[in-house]
């Protein structure tokens, strides 16, 4: 017999399901070939290893973590969160969409703001997927979100910069224009003498 | 009683919209899907991602279970994609935390310890094997399924599947903690 033979009948060889002639033809294989004979010890210690294998419990809470993912009762468990991030995405983006409504109040002069990159971005798939999507890859989604947040915070950052450089120097200049204007009031109703400017001049 | 029920019955109630034959279904598997995930990612939390990754699966495909082969094939063939989807997909923990493979039952403190040491070495060992080595493995010696079975799980010949298991046994012959194992 040959070794490809043997390896072919080696399981069944194992398990007893040959017949006592080929049974003693593996056998008498086996004896004389290293190979054969270490893969016969192989399959005999990965049987053994099988056994002493102790089955671990999965963790008390994983139950319903698993039942969660199918039934409605786990649905009410997720659906607040979920429903929580939605509106604080929603809050974000309309915050940042509209500054001109905003709390704070920006002056009519501020130019119009260019409109947001995830202002066009529909969340709802984004958390769709997020929520299918293993742990790994939801924290990196999670990470690269954040990302994307922070850029578009500071994106927001400098347009805030330069509305509120733009409003001081509007302001700065509108001063100018409310002082000269009040001189010229003062000089209206208070003109000055010109007898007073001759003695002065003497 | 449906705690009694056969597989069928409990998938058939399952698609029919029960959630109390669906739970005992997850119920029977769980410990088993759960052990398997062990031994193929190793890791504890990776092994219950695994594990929702599987029953999520199951529940995606039941409508597509005939119910014409045996159930608990057709999970772990379920199992199987899942798994090799999953370490494609990660990244896995290089440095293994002797403490992470736990033994749930605590009541001998002796049999824990000698439990939890073969599971780490079985696990160390299998850990060594590509993984389409280790699927073999995985179901020829702790699934207890055959060649046949195995072949048409991933998709390969009963050959290809023999082949691979004897490789695999080649690579584990050298590998000292299995002999610790024992």
């Amino acid at each position: 017999m040959h070794c490809d033979q043997a390896e072919t009948l080696m399981f069944d060889y194992v398990e007893d399901r040959l017949s006592h002639d080929m049974r003693m033809r593996v056998g008498d294989h086996l004896e004389g070939c290293a190979s054969c004979q270490g893969l016969h010890n192989g399959i005999l210690d990965m049987q053994a290893q099988a056994r002493v294998w102790h089955d671990v419990a999965p963790p008390p809470w994983q139950l319903p973590r698993v039942h969660s993912r199918f039934d409605l009762s786990g649905m009410a468990q997720w659906f607040p969160s979920l429903a929580s991030a939605v509106a604080l995405i929603l809050v974000i983006t309309i915050y940042f969409q509209q500054p001109g409504q905003a709390p704070l109040g920006q002056p009519a002069l501020l130019p119009s703001p260019t409109p947001s990159p995830m202002a066009n971005t529909d969340t709802q798939p984004v958390l769709e997927h997020l929520r299918a999507s293993s742990r790994d890859q939801r924290q990196q989604e999670m990470e690269a979100l954040v990302r994307l947040l922070k850029a578009e915070m500071d994106r927001r950052s400098l347009e805030t910069e330069e509305s509120l450089r733009y409003v001081i120097a509007h302001q700065i200049q509108g001063q100018r224009e409310l002082d000269d204007l009040s001189r010229q009031v003062q000089q209206i109703n208070y003109p000055v003498p010109a007898a007073d400017t001759r003695g002065e001049r003497m | 009683m449906l705690g009694t029920a056969s597989d069928e019955k409990l998938v058939a109630r399952a698609l029919a919209g029960s959630n109390g034959a669906w739970h005992t279904l997850i119920k029977r598997y769980e410990q088993r899907v759960y052990n398997y995930a062990l031994r193929m990612v190793r890791h504890p939390d990776d092994a219950r991602d695994l594990m929702q990754e599987v029953f999520l699966g199951v529940y995606r495909n039941l409508p597509g279970y005939r119910g014409d082969g045996v159930f608990p094939a057709w999970l772990f063939r379920i199992a199987s994609y899942r798994c090799t989807d999953y370490l494609r997909r990660r990244r896995f923990h290089t440095s293994f935390d002797e403490q992470d493979i736990g033994i749930a039952a605590p009541d001998d403190p002796h049999k824990q310890t000698l439990a939890t040491h073969a599971n780490q070495q079985i696990s160390a060992a299998l850990a060594g094997l590509p993984t389409e080595q280790r699927h073999v493995v995985e179901l020829k010696f702790f699934q207890q399924f055959t060649f046949e079975d195995i072949a048409q799980h991933l998709g390969i010949s009963p050959n290809t599947a023999k082949t691979r298991l004897y490789a695999a046994l080649r690579k584990l012959e050298k590998h000292e903690d299995l002999r610790d194992a024992l």
